[in-house]
């Protein structure tokens, strides 16, 4: 696996962006709007034009013009949920190997293997979750040490360009029992094949610089495929997600970012809540599940419910997923479980919006009602947490999605046994 | 074994039991009768019983709360007696004994106990590894296992389903064979041995399975019609059997039959005292698994998971079989890429018994929640759901399919005391259960350390500071 400099400033290059050429201004008024960046709003209005948010705030101080009116009355507004734990793309049934394309099968480091490769836009799953108030995903890669290159995906669009809204987002690593089958069986194989890919890019990186600012003779050392995934990430150019599930291995994986330097999101996190306050400082993200509280290996015996709170108690970002792809939309029963166990009901709402927009790079865009931001917005029926609040009508970049999905279609055939169905 | 249950059992009591089990109930022998019967259910001489004993409690009354009675009313500001295990009052202003504990319900709610018709808690157990893994016997047909052989009562599962509002759990073996075994109805409380655990006096049922987990070649059939084969000529085998013990026990000379475990689970299904449960999830298995049914003559209790139930069930109401069924859990393979959230509000508005299952020790423990997406799923296309049809999805439903109807799944007076008592309405993501009661005796108080059990493996290795 050899390859040239270009891979390297590949990697720096920005994903294609989602088309949107949607001319129309819409306001969506009369809602309870929650912005996610300020207070609630009541009886506010989001002013949408070509494909953006252009205003948000009371009704006496947004003047909507001609704007088509969207009645969100009695509703409840927010962004576009981002689910930032899936295979979107990926997978469409789990069972069947052949629509299964979220992992490769063996090595511990496989930094060059990029989902957007594998990302599949015509996923009946799109249009299942965007029906269910999620605009956004990250989908990820997975098994390894090093798993590969993740995606965001805009969950809009026939064609992988209009589906790529951040292309790679973030590279996946794994730490504890979950990945020492790929090194050797021991937890510490593990940290020992991170440490050799950190030292590799590392060492990539001095020469690369050297013969460039130097000069060589020769042509430059050729910087190996995986190896420049890695270098971005020491470079800052995307964070690590480091899957890890026990206290134990998120102190390694902070021991980790303090020796080499980098960006990084915790992800599992169920025993994040015993080393709260290390995360907190070192401002390291945790995306986690909130209905998980069982002692289901032996390096997550201190899973409760109450770890979303009290992360977001000690100054740490929470990120809430269903680290599935099927049931993405149950993300908002994550959320609802963790104000449950003790989380800020905004903070929850935060935490499948701005929060994971801003551990992976994306809230220039994404994650809150503001002006300037990407028009991603849900207007619910009722609190989008409780199971009677589902999404009334979903904008995507300023469009309003049909809300048509397979499973909606089953249920219309099926509605009546009428054999002249 | 055969000659000592013939010596001890049959020699001195067949010859009456015969009789007894011909005559019906009115016989004068009916201890005999209830002999015979134990044998055929293969638990003779008083053995694999329930050792199950409520602990005392006190009489306790709720008062001023919502009751959801599971049984056709929600009573606002309404009040709920119990005294010794048993339901004894159910409605307004009615004073409590003197020794009653008296609990201020006002601004709560009370539900029955919740009852999950599918799970692997204690015999598929957290932590998931390979020396505690109990739940799947090897062979194409394993009628013989029991799941109550494989139970670990200390599971961390327990007390975690009870926390969340569930009193009865329906263990079930399998799903990698076409017969799994007997399944096992349990309280989740604190025990040292399966017995005692087992609901007293809850029949004996056997788990089936069908679809793409036995179809899967080397050794098992390869295809839904091998499936189906393979049922049939168990059946087959059954009938058989059944009629050679039949016939023995009707004129008792000679040895008896000799006793085979899985036959006599099977045969006990012939004579209606084992209840199937069947996990299949396709429209066209489950309507092909009816037709096995009714060509041996039994009933399906219930179908598990279901995931097209919605599409045939006219033929489940038709058929009398309830099915157990997922609020939403769908895609992980061919045969549950069909699933959708209707699928239990349809499946009850056809008048088929539906019910929420888990199948999963996390869903297990949010069953109220379960049915409340199910039942908002249906309002959202404009089905008319009420919320006591919801809360027998998770109740008196899967009580029905598990033969304890009788005792649980409703708030009503003669009922046993499996109640739950929530912090808001059950059917809010934000309520959690305040306090649970089985048979009457406290077993969960979430503001009280003394009732919350810490599983045996948990001690000294979890840290929770100071709470779960």
């Amino acid at each position: 696996m050899k390859g040239t400099p270009l891979v390297l400033l590949a990697v720096l290059l920005a994903g294609s962006q989602a088309v949107d050429a949607n001319a129309q201004t819409i306001a969506i008024t009369g809602g309870t709007v929650h912005p996610v960046s300020g207070p609630r709003i009541d009886n506010g209005i989001v002013l949408i034009e070509n494909g953006r948010i252009v205003a948000v705030g009371s009704a006496a101080n947004v003047r909507i013009g001609s704007a088509e009116i969207i009645d969100a009355t009695g509703k409840v507004v927010t962004p576009g949920l981002l689910e930032a734990g899936t295979q979107l793309g990926l997978v469409e049934v789990g069972a069947v190997a052949a629509t299964r394309h979220g992992s490769l099968d063996d090595g511990a480091v496989r930094s060059a293997f990029r989902v957007s490769d594998s990302v599949d836009p015509r996923s009946m799953l799109f249009p299942i979750a965007r029906a269910d108030g999620v605009t956004h995903a990250i989908s990820a890669p997975s098994g390894g040490v090093i798993s590969g290159q993740g995606a965001a995906l805009t969950l809009l669009g026939s064609t992988r360009s209009e589906v790529l809204f951040r292309d790679p987002v973030a590279l996946y690593a794994t730490l504890g029992p979950g990945a020492a089958g790929s090194a050797g069986g021991s937890r510490g194989g593990v940290v020992m094949e991170l440490r050799v890919a950190f030292d590799d890019a590392r060492k990539a990186m001095e020469k690369f610089t050297q013969e460039v600012e130097v000069g060589v003779e020769d042509p430059p050392e050729p910087i190996s495929r995986d190896v420049a995934p890695v270098a971005a990430v020491l470079r800052g150019d995307m964070p690590l997600v480091v899957r890890a599930s026990g206290a134990t291995d998120i102190e390694m994986a902070l021991e980790l970012q303090a020796e080499y330097g980098f960006r990084m999101i915790i992800d599992g996190g169920e025993e994040a809540w015993l080393v709260a306050a290390q995360l907190a400082a070192a401002n390291v993200p945790v995306m986690i599940r909130a209905l998980e509280n069982r002692p289901t290996q032996f390096d997550r015996l201190s899973t409760r419910y109450e770890t979303p709170g009290l992360l977001a108690a000690a100054g740490v970002d929470v990120i809430l997923t269903t680290h599935s792809s099927h049931r993405v939309g149950q993300v908002t029963h994550e959320a609802g479980n963790a104000v449950r166990y003790g989380m800020e009901w905004d903070a929850a709402l935060a935490a499948v919006t701005l929060a994971p927009a801003r551990a992976f790079g994306l809230d220039a865009d994404l994650g809150s009602l503001e002006a300037g931001k990407r028009a991603n917005v849900v207007v619910w029926s009722d609190d989008p947490f409780e199971f009677a609040g589902f999404a009334e009508r979903v904008f995507i970049d300023g469009k309003e999605i049909d809300m048509v999905t397979r499973q909606g279609q089953l249920f219309e055939r099926y509605r009546s046994l009428d054999p002249s169905n | 074994m055969i000659r000592t249950i013939q010596r001890v059992v049959l020699g001195t009591l067949l010859g009456i039991c015969a009789t007894a089990l011909m005559a019906g109930p009115s016989a004068a022998q009916a201890p005999s009768s209830s002999e015979v019967a134990d044998l055929l259910q293969g638990v003779p001489n008083g053995s694999w019983r329930s050792t199950y004993a409520a602990p005392p409690s006190r009489p306790t009354l709720i008062r001023g709360a919502t009751i959801m009675t599971a049984a056709g009313e929600e009573l606002a500001d309404a009040s709920i007696l119990f005294e010794d295990g048993r339901i004894t009052r159910v409605g307004s202003n009615f004073d409590a004994p003197a020794d009653a504990v008296i609990i201020d319900g006002r601004g709560r709610f009370v539900t029955p106990g919740l009852i999950d018709s599918h799970s692997h808690i204690g015999v598929s157990p957290v932590p998931e590894v390979p020396g505690s893994a109990n739940n799947n016997e090897t062979g194409m047909t394993t009628p013989q296992v029991w799941i109550e052989h494989s139970i670990w009562p200390q599971g961390p599962g327990f007390v975690r389903a009870l926390a969340g509002g569930a009193t009865t759990l329906h263990l079930l073996p399998g799903s990698g064979d076409l017969i799994e075994g007997r399944g096992a109805t349990v309280k989740p409380v604190g025990a040292r041995t399966a017995q005692e655990m087992l609901f007293p006096g809850a029949p004996r049922t056997v788990k089936m399975a069908c679809g793409e987990n036995p179809k899967r070649g080397n050794g098992f059939p390869s295809t839904k019609m091998g499936n189906v084969a393979g049922y049939r000529e168990a059946f087959i085998d059954a009938t058989k059997y059944r009629n050679e013990w039949d016939a023995w026990i009707a004129n008792p000379e000679g040895d008896a039959p000799d006793r085979d475990l899985g036959l006599e689970t099977l045969a006990e299904v012939l004579r209606g005292n084992i209840l199937v449960q069947w996990h299949c999830y396709t429209a066209d298995e489950m309507a092909t698994n009816l037709e096995v049914a009714r060509e041996f003559g039994f009933q399906v209790r219930s179908f598990h998971h279901a995931v097209e139930g919605y599409k045939i069930r006219d033929l489940l109401a038709e058929a009398g079989t309830a099915a157990s069924m997922w609020s939403e859990n769908w895609g992980f393979k061919m045969e549950a890429l069909d699933g959708i959230s209707e699928n239990v509000a349809l499946v009850s508005s056809a008048g088929a018994r539906a019910i929420v299952h888990s199948d999963d020790d996390m869903r297990t423990q949010y069953l109220n929640h379960e049915a409340a997406k199910s039942m908002w799923a249906a309002r959202r296309r404009g089905m008319v759901v009420s919320r006591d049809e919801a809360l027998r999805w998770v109740t008196v439903n899967p009580a029905w399919a598990l033969g304890i109807d009788d005792r649980v799944g409703t708030l009503e007076a003669g009922k046993n005391a499996d109640v739950v008592l929530w912090s808001g309405d059950p059917f809010s993501v934000y309520s959690v259960p305040d306090q649970v009661w089985i048979d009457g005796a406290l077993r969960w108080d979430r503001s009280d350390p003394a009732y919350q059990r810490v599983a045996d493996f948990e001690l000294g290795q979890v840290e929770t500071g100071g709470a779960r």
